[in-house]
């Protein structure tokens, strides 16, 4: 009955490295299917390389495209060698975020731990890429074009703090929104066991509302899932476009 | 490995090719050497009331989430991406080149074409020229024909007028006769005068030149038509 018990985290396979407990878990479980379901739908669909594909092909093709086309929009052309990053981050966040909505199954997003991994990753990855490119150069960000020096003081923390708070934001947007659909979720499915406990035939009866709703939550939640994966992998092509373009 | 990064891919595809420029052996070191920091750093601290606040369970979920992106990241840059790149330059450059292709063909079909509407213009024109010509020959020859025509018909005009002129004589010359002979008829009848034929011949020739009153002395001009006059001499 407690709603934050999918959230659990249990142990499958136990695995100890350099005195670390990285025990194959629930969360792996997850993490390596949705690997398979992303190879598989990759492979499987460019099995016969069509000149016309059909639909199997079609969807790998589309997300192809649709990669290609979010990555040269939103971070340039420039910033083509991150086409494979982020391809696999948004495939990896999408199909997670899908996985988890299917009964019993954990969905891996909703630990802040691993979205936090994935946008420090993405932060780091960034800032590296623009002190690499542009040397102390990269100072000028926190300080926009077109400024009167007298507000620097004013503005330089400004930015740097929102510059830092980047993989907060990015990685918390995306666990709270994920933990948050599925408590949800729970918590209306219990009302109905509740109601039946509670209040016997009649509340079998009235607990028909509850999952009506959850019908309509289930499929907020299939756009929610899509959509956190599409803003986590486009904020990351306007951060790397930033390294790249300071500006 | 910097410049690397930061080469720009060519352009030959139209919205692809970040390829071979990113060996990115640097991405899963990184990833890697984070994900043992924190593990070790988080692995320490006690647990809270929610899963998500429980430290042990740190290590566990950044090991297998380092592992399953490395795999799935050069799962997908070694093998999956190429493969789709390959087939959509594959169709990319078919389409291309069957562009190209329906060009040439379309020029050569506008050339077949042009010549087509050419030679039937040619055609046209000459059957036109040949049309002109057989009329204008046609009208030639009709005019011909009318000359021809017109020369037959004055001929027989001629002819005909030479007939009635020659009917007009002998009609004439034979008045003479017939007005004695009703002349000496009429002497006959009414003044039972007999008087032959020498005689009326005679006299009718002398009326004929002279007119009927031409011995009656203070008379009108002789009169000139023969006939008239032979007819009044007898009346």
């Amino acid at each position: 009955m407690d709603p934050l018990h999918q959230f659990h985290i249990k142990p499958l396979i136990s695995v100890i490295v350099a005195d670390l407990d990285v025990s194959f878990s629930n969360s792996a479980l997850s993490m390596i299917t949705s690997v398979i379901i992303i190879y598989a739908l990759m492979m499987l669909g460019m099995r016969r390389r069509s000149m016309v594909p059909g639909r199997w092909q079609s969807l790998a093709e589309i997300f192809y495209e649709f990669i290609t086309k979010m990555v040269d929009d939103n971070a340039g052309r420039a910033a083509r060698p991150f086409f494979p990053f982020i391809f696999t981050l948004f495939m990896f966040i999408l199909v997670g975020n899908l996985l988890g909505m299917l009964p019993w199954a954990f969905t891996f997003t909703s630990h802040i731990v691993v979205t936090f991994a994935m946008a420090i990753f993405v932060f780091t990855m960034a800032t590296l890429l623009a002190l690499i490119k542009h040397g102390f150069r990269f100072f000028t960000f926190f300080l926009p074009h077109g400024v009167p020096l007298w507000l620097a003081p004013l503005l330089v923390p400004i930015e740097i703090v929102s510059y830092l708070s980047r993989p907060i934001s990015l990685s918390v947007r995306l666990f709270a929104n994920m933990m948050a659909g599925h408590t949800m979720l729970k918590v209306f499915a219990g009302f109905t066991v509740m109601m039946g406990a509670g209040l016997g035939a009649l509340g079998y009866a009235a607990g028909i509302v509850p999952v009506i709703i959850n019908i309509a939550l289930i499929g907020f939640e299939i756009m929610v899932a899509t959509l956190q994966a599409y803003v986590f992998a486009i904020l990351t092509c306007l951060y790397i476009r930033d390294a790249l373009e300071l500006h | 490995m910097v410049a690397q990064m930061t080469a720009k891919p060519d352009h030959r595809g139209p919205s692809r090719c970040y390829g071979r420029t990113v060996p990115a052996g640097w991405v899963p070191a990184l990833t890697l050497t984070l994900t043992l920091i924190a593990g070790r750093a988080l692995a320490g601290e006690g647990g809270g009331g929610l899963p998500q606040l429980d430290p042990a369970t740190v290590p566990t979920q950044l090991f297998w989430l380092a592992v399953s992106f490395l795999v799935l990241y050069y799962m997908l840059f070694g093998v999956a991406l190429p493969r789709v790149e390959s087939v959509l330059q594959e169709r990319d450059s078919r389409i291309a080149f069957d562009v190209v292709k329906a060009d040439e063909l379309r020029a050569e079909a506008d050339a077949v074409l042009a010549a087509a509407e050419r030679l039937r213009d040619q055609a046209r024109s000459q059957g036109q020229e040949l049309v002109a010509r057989t009329g204008r020959v046609g009208l030639a020859s009709n005019r011909l024909l009318m000359a021809e025509l017109d020369v037959q018909l004055m001929a027989r005009i001629k002819d005909a007028e030479a007939r009635i002129l020659a009917a007009k004589l002998t009609a004439l010359a034979q008045i003479d006769e017939v007005a004695a002979e009703a002349a000496r008829e009429l002497a006959a009848r009414l003044a039972g005068v007999r008087v032959d034929d020498a005689t009326m011949a005679a006299l009718v020739g002398q009326v004929a030149r002279d007119g009927f009153l031409g011995r009656v002395p203070g008379a009108g001009a002789p009169q000139r038509s023969r006939p008239r006059s032979a007819a009044e001499a007898a009346g």
